[in-house]
């Protein structure tokens, strides 16, 4: 059974937001929600570094253990969905996730927040695949058409991978082992003193 | 226009386990792996896996059509897979089988579905009246506009209305707009490229022959060592990061980058050399002074295929390590470790941008770049090349057609010649165009007189002046008194002050645009400003060059939108308006007063012979388009398939006529392949000597090639003498005689040449030294604003000009008064990845503009202590020249100690005041902030008048 | 529980340093270059950020609560605490207190005024005091059931009455409990003004505390109009309803910060922020039900008599003799002071 993931190969993440506004593109996401984001690492400095998150899809998902009303559920594929008619915008989820993956349309007074809105993997939601109402609530199913999810798939360097776990680090194995000797030296000779550069 | 998504055809499942057993099993295993395969780009990537992913494109089912677009924002060209839907643009799917970007997107690229939905357009022609902007119809605003223009060009001559032009444009549209100025009657019209390539261009093409990226994004697989200057291609071209991180991974080629910042791109180098701004001389020079003094350049090379290198070796001598770290402060031993990796590790690619172009000595950079390459024989080599990453989607292409004021298409220059070749291939009486110039001659840059048609024309970024200046110093009749600005940000250019005033002068102001662009506001008109609604390119159709000189057909994906009309139309309705429209498209089919797009490919296939734009039917182009996976993601080839044996793109020059079939060029000067088969060798353009030496080629040949030496340009009169004149059939003789291969209409003359294994344009040497321009071996001057004031005696800038372009042009005078104590920091400036060029048409994207909504300006974190400045405050930045502009505070490493650095996509704001409020109701961006170049100042390239924007002086307080 | 599929993406982003590790050193070997081996592994910082464990300027264009923070480790911290502390032991804890009391009054039963009603009413509290008494304590039953639901809903209720139903009590609940929260510290300070003159140290509450409010020892305690036990009562209510109070605008005013404190930079309301806040508020919220438990267990079952000073607002004039000899003594020396006894 295949199990869905994404991994971002940081040392090929330039940080051009493509995912952020692919995910924009396919699933409609409105101003002011991001389902996927790029975090910089060392901003500016030696050893900068980029990664996007989202919605990791952990298999035993925090998010859904502190959900106080049982929103979520695991699909088939491993990907963690939630059914927005049961949500209650409680923001609890927010607090619990490690990647900062739950977003709330808006984040007003009296807790006012909002159905919670997050990466589906580009598997949609509860309700009838690529239906209408799925895609208002939900966004795209890519997985429902056979497709992988839209930032992945145009990630400009390829460094945000998705799909079947068994894949992901496959490609990614497989990128280390030519970066070999390289890996060492990967970004970190940069001009500063340090060894370790070809010539 | 709302977005609308219907549902395809629903697949009934049941709740909850839906996204599970919904899928296709093995379609959905088949697509992962070639995501991944896509994802491997650089491991594994087969064509034929690319293949099986469009195999895989589920269809929709319910009418959803797929266009194959090119996406619109810069020269990479990625494929764009766009679905459509009755008419509305639903969907964006990644073209994993396009060569050059397998799918990938940036962020522009991923948003490109905003378009079929942006509201922030100019909806409708607007005229400003009173102050307010009112609605008025096409025919009004025509109307209006030509009768205004006929005033002025009766009172003042054709040269007082200027013709600003677009990278945005298609090739068709860009030749027919640099078809329409011709007809007008003037040569001041200009486009981007003055302000981003123009000194590449000239550097280059002085050089060796043709001003271009000479290899590809994809021939970068080959590279074993890669080294940008003067670029941030993770942010401005990041797709071609793809192809950067293979060499990277694959053949552990490292990357250099040399930027006084510390970029994005520099961030995953293996070497970051942070030299000072404007000393780009000086650090290539340093580094090659290694390469010299340890014997690493590539003598065979040298001798067989350059000219002068010993010139450049004395002016080289005088930067060792010592002078090399007082002018560019990068610590010697790093600028050792440069010239090692790169001796080291060939052919390495040259990758350059903006950071070395828009410079006072911008094509000095440029020319001591391309001698960089050449001492270390990286030309004419897959893997080597100097790879120049252009701007726009389209600015190769808009360059080749010379949307510029000193060419005509195919780079054929000003003279009687040129537009008695032009006048052939429009088929009109050349005395006609002629008399549709002023008559009256000027002087010209030289001192002597001439006339305004074989006159350049003022370049874009003096426009300004072609207002402001006095009549009596200027080359033409009589100021600029009408502005066109078709498709082009005027925040893009430098002294934002000055051209709001020159803007206030004008009598008429035209913006032609689908947003209203920063020109709608940033003056105080109140009267004579005309905004007039374009169509984006995904609304109309036509070729696209990418930086690689591959042509790309890219297809309509929606109809225009609003009111919006294409420029080809818009070009039309206004030439018939301005009494010239049969002329304009006398072979042109014309319906609903559009040009027929292919018909202007075919004609301007009739007459681009210099660069070989004439193989690239449009039927050509659009067989490579429906089988973009066919073609191999390095070599570009395609293999098999209906185009087998062609290069993706038709790279030019594809020489001769579409049937004779030629495949296109993928790397320039590269010998080691037939001629026919897009080999090439050096151009013989400078003549066949110089002082008594040769200029032809000594022994070095493209493959295969008849005549085993150097050889001049081919015309009749070397057909006949080298007996290969009855090569040719009747009607190409009867076409060739008296011709060259430029101006043989037939193509006889290049086809036989090429039959012959021969490049028409001949057999030479490149020249080291470009004896006609102002510095003949590049050497480094100081910016006009400096702070290293030390530095000026030894390196000073030129003396002021008395005319160029029809403008006078400062250079010391400038210089010699000292602003370092009052702005005592350095200014410069890039680009960010979420916008494009002047940013109207990023910033009103909504999933963009979210994602950059300051502007902002980068200070090192010392000079931020120094006056008191906290991240995140907002703070003034005042330019030497007195403009302030108001932005936030970004404290950072990123920047040197002493150099500012501002994003130039903002625009909208005017030293602290928000122009909101006049931009037309519901046109407005998203996202306004101070435009960086109205703080930037005067200083202008020798050569080409490319605009200073990467060096001034500036000082920063809290505001 | 702990098989996360972030340890999983930790660990995976984890093989390229060892990886590179592994090939550099081999490589190393080879070219035998010494330099490289003190070198530290070039992303060690990367991977400690990754962990959160670094303090390395993070950034993102991406505008939202926390977005340039990689990974939260505090979430994981909050989640434990929440699910395997404050749902099963404050559940718990709620549980013992409510049999403690059943245990108390099957031991203890009522007590009973030693000399029977009297029949004569004094009065205790006025309008005012009921009014506010009921204000707080309406507020404090509706925010501590739809508390509750949020809290404990999803283990006991889901199971009887399933997702769908429960989600309305839910909203409901949290729509509730999010206005009326806000209301309940405006309320609590009507209290304090109104009772806190009669809530201060007194000589005997030592006394009274000594002989556990006659608990201990048999024989009623003396005290005056609050007995010490009331007054912790109210001194708890007070400073437990300000901790509740003070968590509760923090989780209910996601932005209170920024607009408290003008230049917001400085504190931001994190998720850890929150997360702490919540936690405090859920214990307060289990000790004040637990309290409130008890106060309700006293003044109903426990002491009959005690609840008409909340309803009437009168008590019988034994039970004030019984329970608050002093008050009644002071009580009846007012009275006679300008008229007589009746």
């Amino acid at each position: 059974m295949a199990r869905m993931k994404f991994l971002c190969d940081a040392e090929r993440c330039i940080e051009c937001n493509g995912c952020v506004t692919a995910c924009k593109n396919e699933n409609d996401i409105p101003w002011g929600v991001n389902r996927r984001r790029v975090v910089t690492i060392n901003d500016g400095n030696h050893g900068e570094r980029s990664i996007s998150v989202a919605c990791m899809h952990c298999s035993d998902a925090p998010c859904a253990t502190v959900c106080p009303v049982d929103c979520f559920y695991t699909t088939n594929d491993g990907v963690v969905l939630h059914d927005k008619d049961i949500c209650i915008g409680c923001g609890y989820c927010f607090y619990a996730c490690p990647f900062g993956a739950p977003q709330f349309p808006d984040s007003g007074a009296f807790g006012s927040r909002g159905k919670m809105d997050k990466c589906t993997f580009c598997a949609g939601g509860p309700e009838q695949n690529n239906s209408v109402e799925e895609h208002r609530k939900y966004g795209a199913n890519r997985l429902a058409q056979g497709k992988l999810p839209l930032c992945a798939e145009m990630c400009a360097t390829k460094a945000l991978l998705a799909g079947d776990g068994d894949r992901v680090s496959d490609i990614f194995r497989e990128r280390v082992m030519y970066r070999g000797a390289g890996a060492l030296q990967w970004g970190w000779g940069v001009a500063y003193d340090k060894q370790g550069i070809k010539g | 226009m709302k977005l609308i998504r219907t549902a395809t055809e629903p697949a009934p499942t049941q709740k909850k386990d839906s996204a599970g057993s919904a899928i296709d099993r093995r379609t959905f295993l088949k697509r992962s792996g070639i995501t991944l395969g896509g994802t491997a780009a650089a491991a594994a990537l087969s064509p034929t896996m690319m293949r099986k992913a469009q195999a895989t494109i589920p269809s929709g089912g319910d009418g959803t059509q797929t266009v194959r677009t090119i996406c619109t924002n810069c020269s990479v060209g990625c494929g764009i897979n766009a679905e459509v839907n009755n008419g509305v643009w639903v969907g964006q799917e990644p073209a994993f089988d396009h060569p050059f970007n397998l799918g990938s997107h940036c962020a522009k690229g991923a948003a490109a579905r905003e378009h079929g939905h942006g509201e922030r357009r100019l909806k409708y022609p607007t005229k400003l009246v009173g102050g307010k902007w009112v609605r008025v119809s096409w025919d009004e605003a025509i109307n209006e506009i030509g009768d205004q223009m006929l005033q002025i060009r009766q009172k003042s001559g054709p040269d007082s209305v200027y013709w600003l032009g677009s990278a945005k444009f298609n090739n068709e549209q860009s030749y027919m707009f640099r078809k329409f100025y011709a007809l007008w009657g003037s040569n001041n019209g200009d486009h981007q490229a003055r302000i981003c390539h123009s000194t590449t261009v000239a550097g280059v093409a002085n050089t060796w022959g043709y001003g271009a990226m000479t290899n590809s994004y994809n021939d970068i697989h080959n590279s074993q060592a890669m080294l940008v200057i003067g670029g941030n291609p993770a942010e401005a071209h990041p797709v071609s990061l793809i192809h950067l991180m293979r060499a990277k991974e694959r053949n552990n080629a490292p990357l250099i980058v040399i930027d006084p910042r510390f970029t994005r791109t520099a961030a995953h180098a293996d070497l970051h050399l942070k030299i000072r701004p404007g000393t780009d001389v000086a650090i290539v020079w340093g580094i090659l002074w290694h390469i010299f003094e340890n014997g690493w350049e590539d003598k065979e090379f040298i001798h067989q295929r350059v000219w002068g290198m010993d010139e450049i070796k004395k002016e080289v001598a005088n930067w060792n390590p010592d002078a090399t770290y007082d002018v560019t402060g990068v610590r010697p031993e790093l600028v050792y470790q440069a010239a090692k990796i790169m001796a080291d590790n060939r052919p390495g690619t040259f990758i350059w941008c903006m950071g070395g172009t828009q410079h006072t000595i911008g094509n000095n950079n440029t020319r001591a770049y391309c001698n960089f390459q050449l001492a270390l024989g990286n030309m004419g080599k897959s893997g080597g090349g100097t790879n120049i990453f252009r701007g726009h989607d389209n600015v190769q292409g808009a360059t080749d057609f010379c949307i510029l004021s000193h060419s005509l298409p195919g780079y054929y220059g000003l003279s009687a010649g040129s537009w008695k070749h032009w006048s052939r291939v429009w088929d009109l009486d050349y005395e006609w165009v002629k008399a549709r110039f002023d008559p009256a001659e000027v002087e010209g840059d030289k001192g002597k007189p001439v006339s305004p048609m074989n006159y350049k024309g003022i370049p874009v970024s003096r426009w300004i002046d072609g207002v402001l200046e006095d009549k009596a110093n200027i080359g033409q009749r009589d100021n600029v008194r009408a502005m066109v600005f078709w498709g082009h940000a005027p925040n893009s250019q430098t002294r934002g002050l000055e051209m709001k005033k020159a803007m206030e002068k004008l009598d008429l102001l035209v913006v032609i645009d689908p947003y209203p662009t920063v020109s709608a506001v940033m003056h105080d008109r109140t009267d004579g400003v005309y905004l007039l609604p374009a169509a984006t390119q995904y609304e109309t159709y036509g070729s696209v060059t990418a930086s690689n000189r591959s042509l790309q057909w890219r297809d309509k994906v929606i109809e225009p939108m609003f009111e919006s009309l294409p420029d080809h139309t818009i070009m039309y309705k206004l030439a018939s308006k301005l009494e010239f429209g049969p002329e304009f498209t006398k072979h042109i089919k014309v319906e609903n007063d559009e040009p027929l797009i292919e018909d202007i490919t075919r004609e301007f296939n009739r007459g681009m012979w210099t660069i070989g734009y004439t193989g690239q039917s449009p039927e050509r182009m659009k067989k490579q388009q429906a089988h973009w996976g066919t073609f191999d993601i390095t070599t570009l080839k395609a293999e098999g398939g209906p185009c087998d044996g062609e290069y993706y793109g038709l790279p030019w020059p594809c020489w001769g006529t579409p049937e004779m079939g030629h495949p296109g060029t993928p790397n320039l000067y590269d010998p080691s392949k037939p001629v026919a088969d897009g080999g090439l060798c050096f151009r013989a353009r400078f003549g066949v000597e110089r002082n008594g030496e040769s200029l032809l080629a000594n022994g070095s040949y493209p493959v295969g090639s008849e005549i085993k030496d150097g050889y001049p340009q081919f015309d009749h009169k070397l057909l006949k003498q080298l007996g290969w004149w009855d090569d040719l059939t009747d009607d190409e003789k009867g076409a060739a005689e008296g011709r060259n291969w430029k101006t043989d209409l037939s193509g006889g003359i290049q086809r036989v040449a090429i039959k012959h294994g021969c490049a028409p344009f001949g057999n030479a040497k490149a020249r080291s030294v470009v004896w006609t321009f102002p510095d003949p071996v590049p050497v480094h001057r100081e910016p006009l604003y400096t702070n290293r004031r030390d530095l000026v005696e030894k390196y000073p800038t030129y003396e002021d000009k008395k005319r160029r372009y029809r403008l006078p042009t400062r250079y010391a005078s400038i210089q010699k008064t000292d602003h370092s104590k009052e702005y005592p920091l350095i200014l410069t400036s890039g680009r960010l990845v979420e916008y494009e060029g002047g940013g109207d048409e990023s910033r009103s994207n909504p999933w963009l503009a979210e994602l950059q909504q300051d502007m902002f300006a980068e200070i090192h974190p010392s000079d931020a202590n120094d006056h008191g400045i906290r991240d995140g405050q907002m703070v003034w930045v005042e330019g030497a020249e007195g403009a302030k502009l108001k932005v936030k505070a970004l404290v950072t490493r990123r920047v040197s100690p002493g150099v500012v650095f501002l994003p130039f996509c903002f625009g909208g704001h005017m030293e602290g005041r928000d122009l909101r409020s006049k931009y037309p109701e519901g046109a407005d961006p998203y996202v306004l902030g101070e435009a960086a170049n109205t703080a930037l100042t005067y200083g202008y390239d020798s050569v080409t008048q490319m605009q200073e924007s990467k060096c001034s002086l500036c000082r920063i307080s809290v505001a | 529980m702990k098989s996360f599929r972030f340890w999983i993406f930790l660990v995976g982003l984890s093989c390229l340093p060892l990886a590179g590790l592994f090939f550099g050193t081999q490589a190393l070997a080879e070219t035998t270059a010494p330099a490289a081996i003190n070198n530290p592994n070039p992303g060690i910082e990367l991977w400690q950020a990754v962990r959160g464990k670094l303090d390395s300027p993070t950034a993102t264009q991406v505008r939202g609560h926390d977005s340039s923070v990689l990974v939260n480790p505090q979430g994981e911290l909050w989640m434990s605490i929440r699910n395997s502390r404050l749902i099963p032991q404050g559940g718990q804890a709620l549980l013992v207190v409510l049999l403690i009391i059943l245990g108390v009054y099957a031991v203890r039963g009522p007590v009973k005024l030693a000399s029977g009603e009297s029949g004569r009413q004094v009065d205790r509290h006025s309008v005012n005091s009921r009014i506010i008494h009921w204000l707080v304590a309406g507020l404090f039953v509706i925010l501590g059931i739809t508390g509750l639901f949020l809290l404990l809903g999803r283990p006991l209720l889901i199971p009887v009455i399933g997702k769908t139903a429960f989600s309305v009590i839910a909203a409901a609940s949290k729509e509730v409990h999010n206005i009326l929260g806000p209301l309940f510290p405006f309320a609590l300070i009507f209290m304090f003004v109104n009772l806190v003159r009669r809530n201060l140290y007194e000589k005997g509450d030592l006394a009274w505390v000594a002989k556990g409010g006659g608990m201990l020892g048999g024989g009623h305690v003396s005290a005056g109009m609050f007995n010490a036990g009331e007054k912790i009562l109210f001194w708890s209510t007070i400073f437990l309803g300000i901790g509740i109070s003070v968590t509760g605008y923090v989780l209910d005013f996601p932005n209170i910060a920024s607009w408290v404190l003008a230049t917001s930079t400085e504190f931001t309301q994190y998720r850890h922020v929150m997360g702490y806040a919540h936690v405090i508020h859920s214990v307060i919220a289990v000790l004040f039900i637990a309290l409130a438990f008890g106060h309700i267990f006293l003044a109903t079952l426990f002491v009959p008599g005690t609840l008409s000073s909340m309803t009437s607002g009168k008590v019988d004039s034994n039970w004030a003799k019984e329970h608050h000899d002093r008050w009644y003594e002071e009580i009846r020396n007012k009275s006679s002071g300008d008229n007589a006894d009746p």
